[in-house]
């Protein structure tokens, strides 16, 4: 899925945070937190609430400025890119809440994530309507295998707002695929999707992965973290206290104080 | 009919294509893409001056009586393409000032303001576009055509019509195609069409650009036929009026406009006319805005998607399942974006 864009060097992370900070009137959401995943693989972010999780997700797909600290992707520092240039040079995030684009149908959403259409050139759409409406067709066929692949097919016409919280997580994360990233930024994508299909879910992520996208996944349901990454980080007031397989950080006294106990 | 009714009404018609042309640009960029121009107004506006300045001989014609800038006396379509280059370079311009850094309610207010400035400023500046008493005696295109008057009109309707068609063609193709889906996109959430890669600066910039120009066009094709242009011809105001014909057309669809601009600018407004007199003498006039205002609150209310609400957009089922003869109930449902019948809404 990844291969025809530019590799990172030879064992270099897809993405290197280093020292981010974000500060929101005086309270550091994030203070100095840094990690790095890398392609082919899921790498889990966990804490509790207000731990900092999804502000790092924001200012690594560019919607959040940082105060402090850098952001390398595929060896390029995209510390200074808006959010839309990152997602073209494919990372590609899901949000916690309001993600969806309410009145386009499920169909639409996805197509609104195709990249490179040649139909969004206004030069394009009176000269060479043929051509990208043969191209529309094609990535109609992609996104309803998608929306197949999520159970979700059924919908295709639908407004993403008639759909329930677990089919909206579904058809963010189609639509994500859609896109065709490099690197994922998943937002707690299991909330409110059924136990059955987090199991499919879990098995669509590892062959994503597999196909050399990098994860990077904010979770909640520490089983289906366990059972997917490989790599978490744990995150609490804005900094990382610890890192390492689930199995080993369920030791961490700190981690445990701040997390796992509740 | 008589020569009377019949200039009357082909008047109406043409500032019925007109307004239908004018809301088609503000569906784009409302409608559409969600942007609250509150200006709108002034990009008709100056479609319309750049038109009369173009088509007016130098100022010190007909003894001097007027003042302006320009009077170039260019042929018929001079003016009109000018007028619609020249609008949507003001379009991209304020919008390179204002979209950039405000959201969409502060963006209201402040072209809402520049609205304000833009009034006053031609009106202070007489040698602009003559000032408050505005610009008269603009050449008409056609009139070598024709002597007779009632002719002229419905020829200049005519035109106007193809002009109108021209137009809600293109903005139709623009709506229907990936550019529009992602315009719509950035409608319903800014945020999420960014971290799908869209540029949401620089699609707001083109609506602004799309939309100023679509203004023009219809401030052009006014003025040329009216003859007339001042300050008074595009008062703030006149901008809610079309805002109102999106919504009680429908908001975001291909012909709400169009339906729209017929009931509120043409219907309502000119239906007062109709009064019998009664109360104060300025009390009939001033219900032709309190009827759009109640109208505007009733639609609001009660119908906010309008009379015909933006259609959803579907696509024709994969292959294996297309059907092999036309479907019987063709024309009671939508269209999809493969101009066949489909599921519609």
């Amino acid at each position: 899925m990844s291969a025809d864009r530019s590799p990172a060097g030879p064992g270099a992370p897809l993405l290197a945070v280093r020292g981010i900070s974000c500060s929101f009137g005086g309270v550091h959401a994030v203070a100095d937190v840094s990690f790095s995943a890398p392609a082919g693989q899921i790498t889990g972010l966990i804490g509790p609430n207000g731990a900092g999780k999804s502000t790092t997700l924001g200012i690594v797909a560019g919607a959040i400025r940082p105060t402090a600290g850098t952001i390398d992707f595929a060896g390029r520092d995209i510390t200074a890119l808006p959010s839309y240039r990152r997602a073209r040079l494919g990372i590609i995030r899901t949000f916690q809440m309001r993600g969806e684009f309410d009145r386009l149908t499920v169909l639409e959403n996805l197509l609104v994530a195709a990249p490179g259409q040649r139909g969004e050139k206004i030069s394009n759409i009176y000269s060479v309507r043929r051509t990208w409406r043969q191209q529309q067709r094609e990535l109609v066929g992609q996104a309803r295998e998608l929306l197949d692949r999520f159970g979700i097919l059924d919908h295709e016409n639908a407004y993403a707002a008639e759909l329930s919280g677990g089919q909206r997580r579904l058809m963010e994360l189609a639509r994500a695929l859609m896109a065709k990233p490099r690197l994922l930024l998943l937002d707690e994508p299991m909330a409110g999707v059924s136990p059955a299909m987090r199991d499919r879910l879990g098995e669509h992520l590892r062959e994503v992965a597999d196909g050399g996208v990098g994860i990077v996944l904010v979770e909640h349901q520490l089983p289906f973290v366990e059972d997917v990454s490989g790599h978490v980080l744990v995150l609490a007031q804005g900094r990382v206290i610890g890192e390492g397989k689930m199995s080993s950080l369920r030791e961490q006294a700190a981690v445990l104080d701040a997390y796992l106990t509740g | 009919m008589s020569g009377a009714w019949q200039f009357y009404v082909a008047t109406l018609v043409i500032y019925g294509f007109v307004y239908i042309i004018a809301a088609s640009g503000l569906n784009l960029q409302f409608g559409v893409t969600g942007v609250y121009n509150f200006a709108f107004i002034i990009f008709q506006a100056a479609g319309a001056y750049c038109t009369a300045v173009l088509t007016l001989g130098p100022s010190s014609a007909n003894g001097g009586f007027q003042h302006y800038i320009l009077g170039l006396h260019l042929p018929f379509p001079l003016p009109l393409l000018v007028s619609a280059l020249v609008a949507g370079v003001l379009g991209v311009g304020l919008g390179a000032l204002t979209v950039r850094r405000l959201r969409a309610d502060y963006l209201a207010i402040v072209m809402l303001v520049i609205s304000l400035i833009a009034t006053g400023v031609v009106t202070d500046y007489q040698g602009l576009f003559n000032g408050a008493a505005g610009l008269a005696l603009i050449p008409q295109p056609f009139v070598s055509v024709t002597t007779s008057l009632v002719v002229y009109d419905w020829l200049y309707a005519a035109y106007a019509g193809v002009v109108c068609l021209l137009v809600l063609v293109a903005v139709r193709v623009l709506i229907e195609s990936p550019l529009g889906r992602s315009l719509r996109a950035v409608r319903e959430n800014e945020n999420a069409a960014a971290a799908l890669g869209k540029n949401v600066t620089a699609l707001r910039l083109l609506v602004f650009g799309v939309g100023g120009a679509i203004a023009g066009i219809s401030g052009s094709v006014l003025v040329a036929f009216a003859q007339a242009w001042s300050p008074s011809s595009w008062l703030y105001a006149e901008t809610f009026v079309l805002f109102t014909a999106l919504i009680v057309g429908g908001v975001g669809s291909n012909l709400g406009p169009v339906i729209g601009a017929v009931i509120v600018p043409v219907v309502l407004a000119e239906g007062s006319r109709y009064l019998p007199q009664f109360g104060p003498p300025t009390l009939v006039p001033s219900l032709e805005w309190i009827t759009i205002g109640v109208v505007l609150l009733v639609f609001l209310w009660f119908w906010p998607r309008g009379i015909l609400p933006e259609r959803k957009h579907t696509f024709l089922p994969a292959s294996p399942a297309r059907p092999l003869t036309p479907q019987p109930t063709r024309g009671l449902v939508g269209k999809n974006l493969d101009g066949e019948g489909g599921p519609g809404r």
